[in-house]
């Protein structure tokens, strides 16, 4: 056994454990942190087949945005957390067992012989792996890349769209509404004989 | 020695948890999201899995698209989860289908 497997086996293990503790811890912080460690874990062991690029992707940019955003999230709901366990054990069966069916089904087509790949790690570790997805990206899937680049905008429009609540108490014209003003909304004709009562 | 069979199962593993997460976690909107996220990041161990053992870069290049697609679906729909819980006080799946009445 070299350290390769030695590290898959272990942080493979940590990835399976740090799922679980995702989809089975209640408190929602906790479950997002869970998740935190899956990912960097996962990114471990993308970095022993030598993935270097996306595994730093995967904790630069997706731990350190996305996940905080998470985090941002769930602290500032206040989240009903009796609610939640109520109908916790009433699913669990059918989960577990869902799970179970659909890991062995698949893990089942594995094992059979459409998958048994020979070992061909060729390209990958002769030359660099950031210059390799580099020369693939920006060649053959430019137009994909700007695509992505352009839904990544739609996103912010998107996500500012939904969560803006509009202008508070700030000291702006309103135009139109200065232009419909009529002679009635502003003067205002006091009678002399009921001004001499007061 | 690792073979593309140890990842492909671990993809699986990952995958079929997030499913059960799925079912065990019907009614938090929060933990929904966290499992498609475990869903995509078992979809992209497949993809680097197949590229290092076949010897083609080109899935990593999609596992670049994948992550950020994922980063602009994580970001909407977290703005939507605001957004109902502005709206309702709660995340409860059960009072998201007011839109059905």
């Amino acid at each position: 056994m070299n350290l390769q497997t030695v590290l898959f086996n272990v942080f493979s293990f940590l990835v399976v454990i740090s799922a679980l503790s995702v989809i089975l811890i209640r408190h929602p912080v906790k479950s997002v942190l869970s998740l935190v460690a899956c990912f960097v874990f996962s990114a471990v062991t993308w970095m022993v087949i030598s993935v270097e690029y996306l595994a730093l992707i995967l904790i630069i940019v997706y731990v350190g945005a996305v996940m905080v955003l998470f985090l941002f999230v769930v602290m500032m709901l206040d989240v009903d957390l009796e609610a939640m366990k109520a109908s916790f054990m009433k699913y669990t069966l059918l989960g577990a067992f869902t799970g179970l069916l659909v890991m062995f089904s698949i893990i089942y087509m594995i094992k059979t012989q459409y998958f048994e790949v020979a070992n061909v790690n060729n390209i990958v570790a002769s030359e660099s792996n950031l210059k390799l997805i580099a020369d693939e990206l920006f060649t053959n899937h430019l137009v994909s890349f700007e695509v992505a680049g352009f839904l990544l905008l739609i996103a912010i429009v998107a996500a500012i769209c939904l969560a803006f609540r509009g202008p508070k108490n700030r000291k702006v014209q309103d135009i139109s509404a200065q232009i419909q003003v009529t002679k009635k909304d502003r003067l205002r004709i006091i009678e002399s004989d009921k001004w001499e009562n007061v | 020695m690792i073979t593309l069979t140890h990842y492909l199962i671990l993809a699986a593993i990952l995958f079929s948890i997030s499913i059960a997460g799925v079912f065990i976690n019907r009614k938090n909107l929060i933990v929904l999201l966290m499992c498609i996220e475990l869903m995509l990041l078992s979809v992209n161990t497949n993809f680097i899995a197949f590229s290092h053992f076949l010897g083609d870069i080109k899935g990593q290049v999609f596992v670049f698209f994948i992550l950020t697609v994922a980063a602009a679906e994580a970001a909407i729909g977290l703005a939507i989860l605001v957004l109902l819980f502005r709206k309702s006080k709660s995340i409860n799946i059960d009072e998201v289908n007011t839109l059905r009445d």
